[in-house]
């Protein structure tokens, strides 16, 4: 701890200077950079429409024309790839997102008021919890009919919970701290000692969280699309594309592993991000 | 310095009453505690750790921690010519402030120092974002911070612990609350900068026409800056007066065994005196005046008296039944 010596380092290094960024932050940021390009770009990148067919042309294998050939029903494998980036990052990041505002929304009142706030909320996280998983998610997607809004709503009434522990959880532990007391003397309302001075000292964890949970939720929708239930043909999508090429896997064994490719580098990006930020956010 | 403030109370607080209930067992860390504080003084709330000091302040802020409950009393404030209840919510930030202990973690971490000044302003008296800066830029001024422009943009973590406390005072001024609230302001800083922040403190009093309490353990500080003392043992108050009487004349055993513990620098000094036993317990504590078991004058009916302050001379209150045998420095 510093004191009001002489000689105070303050000048030569304080104010503006930064933490560099942890390398893996970097790439991580690079690789989901690439991803986000090329679902903003991809009229512009990919050389195919996604679902026009060329049934003539079907199975065809990889070629000058075609990069990773065309499906079973003829279009380009290597353009449908570059569409479904604009299908699974965003769904991928909602999924994430909507449960993160919602677990952390009810997580904060909990640990902010406590008494029945908490109690409900805590044991309705229970409720949740209690469930296996995948058998929840896929018995409320059956409910709603497969979609993208059900895939959404359905991730968004599974996964909160674990965000509500996280922020509940880190807000209870620095509740007690003195600069939350000091807000409290400063007469501030709830709401902005809420948003203002806990949540920002209480969301490392969960930031950290958010950037995997997107690859858990990219996967989950990977594999509710493999099932049927996620994204419907034909609009592209990676996991549906794994699902369809599969029975080709001897022939034109492409057709499946590359979008399992790229949904690993797509994951590998985030889960890059992911460390990093934990790095990155560490306490100072 | 003290002329006709007796006329202007600005904080009543009687019989306040602060429990604790843990697992059934109830512990009273501040017990029958009243004083009056008067407008434009410095009240000085000594006593040792655990002497309810502190959790006398948060009350008064309607700050105790969970589990810790005011139970009975009540505090007033005067606004205007009027006497009225006093809402510690609706009085914090507007017309009494706090400053804490400890400035290495009273301030919220992930903000720059100029939004934590500009705050109050913002929120308090709704100036828009860049006056409130500018206005923080001129606090921190105001309260002695070299190179304000450009340590504004600091995170506190950035700053050493004197110019921390600084930062803190500048937040509790933003309020525009003439009463503030110190509960040690300087114990967690280097010797130095206590003297600087103790100065401060008493420049601004007298540049703004603040109120302020002053919770400390250190009797020098209290000597030097307090108009007024009240003395702390055991949740209870025991003596107050103006701190030249009291320290002169100590109207309490418990008081003038305090006094006689201050360590003297002088040649051939001797041994440092101490108290003899240790604070009791609080939940179990002596009937009748809680330091009889450790003062030297204690008579039989000590344990029987019930605790009331009564005037003594003009000013000034003590706790004590037979205060006159601490004149006679007797020992029974």
């Amino acid at each position: 701890m510093m004191t009001d010596g002489p000689s105070q380092a303050y000048e030569s290094d304080a104010v503006s200077s930064r933490r560099p960024l942890p390398g893996i932050l970097v790439a991580g940021t690079v690789i989901v950079g690439v991803f986000v390009l090329l679902a903003l770009l991809a009229p512009f990148i990919a050389p195919f429409d996604a679902v026009e067919q060329d049934i003539p042309n079907k199975l065809a294998a990889p070629s000058a024309e075609h990069w990773l050939g065309t499906d079973e029903v003829g279009r380009d494998v290597f353009s449908r790839l570059i569409w479904a980036t604009r299908v699974d990052l965003p769904i991928g990041f909602l999924a994430a997102l909507f449960p993160m505002i919602l677990g952390t929304f009810l997580g904060a009142l909990a640990a902010y008021f406590g008494g029945w706030v908490d109690f409900v909320v805590t044991r309705i996280a229970e409720v949740v919890q209690a469930f296996p998983i995948y058998v929840f998610l896929i018995a409320l997607i059956f409910a709603l009919g497969p979609g993208v809004k059900s895939i959404l709503i359905t991730f968004t009434v599974v996964s909160w919970v674990l965000y509500a522990r996280l922020i509940r959880g880190e807000i209870l532990r620095i509740r007690t701290r003195e600069y939350v007391q000091a807000a409290e003397a400063l007469g501030y309302s709830h709401a902005r000692i809420l948003t203002r001075h806990l949540l920002p000292n209480a969301g490392r964890q969960t930031l950290v969280y958010f950037a995997s949970d997107i690859v858990l939720a990219l996967i989950t929708l990977a594999a509710l699309s493999y099932f049927g239930l996620g994204v419907q043909p034909p609009t592209p999508e990676w996991g549906a594309m794994v699902a369809a090429g599969q029975r080709f896997l001897r022939t034109q064994w492409w057709l499946s592993v590359t979008p399992g490719l790229v949904i690993a580098a797509l994951g590998t990006g985030l889960s890059l991000i992911s460390d990093g930020l934990d790095e990155w956010l560490k306490d100072a | 310095m003290v002329e006709g403030r007796m006329s202007k109370p600005l904080l009543i607080v009687e019989d306040l009453r602060v429990e604790i209930n843990r697992h059934g067992s109830i512990v009273t860390p501040v017990d029958e505690v009243s004083f009056e504080l008067q407008q434009g003084e410095i009240l000085g709330l000594v006593g040792e750790s655990g002497s309810g000091k502190t959790l006398t302040l948060k009350a008064l802020m309607g700050l105790l921690p969970p589990g810790v409950v005011q139970v009975g009393g009540s505090i007033s404030s005067r606004s205007g010519d009027v006497l009225q209840p006093l809402d510690p919510e609706k009085a914090r930030g507007r017309i009494m402030a706090m400053i804490f202990q400890e400035p290495a973690t009273a301030l919220n971490p992930l903000r720059r120092v100029r939004d934590l000044i500009a705050e109050p302003f913002i929120v308090g008296h709704g100036v828009a974002r860049n006056e409130a800066r500018a206005k923080a830029v001129a606090l921190m001024r105001a309260v002695g911070i070299p190179d304000p422009e450009q340590r504004s943009r600091a995170y506190p973590h950035q700053l050493s612990g004197g110019l921390r406390q600084r930062v803190m005072i500048a937040m509790a001024l933003a309020t525009e609350s003439t009463l503030l609230l110190c509960d040690e302001p300087t114990t967690a800083l280097d010797v130095t900068i206590q003297d600087q922040i103790l100065g401060l403190l008493v420049e601004l009093k007298r540049e703004r026409d603040l109120t302020l309490v002053l919770v400390t353990h250190d009797l020098a500080v209290v000597s030097e800056l307090c108009d007024r003392v009240a003395v702390m043992y055991a949740g209870r108050i025991v003596e107050t007066g103006a701190t030249a009487d009291v320290f002169a004349n100590p109207g309490h055993p418990y008081t003038a065994a305090l006094l006689a513990a201050v360590p003297r620098f002088e040649p051939g000094g001797g041994d440092l005196t101490t108290i003899g036993g240790s604070p009791p317990d609080l939940r179990n504590v002596p009937s009748g005046c809680r330091f009889r078991t450790r003062c030297q004058y204690a008579f039989e009916e000590c344990a029987t008296a019930g605790h009331r302050l009564t005037h003594v001379a003009d000013e000034r209150q003590t706790a004590c039944i037979h205060p006159a045998w601490i004149e006679r420095g007797v020992a029974i």
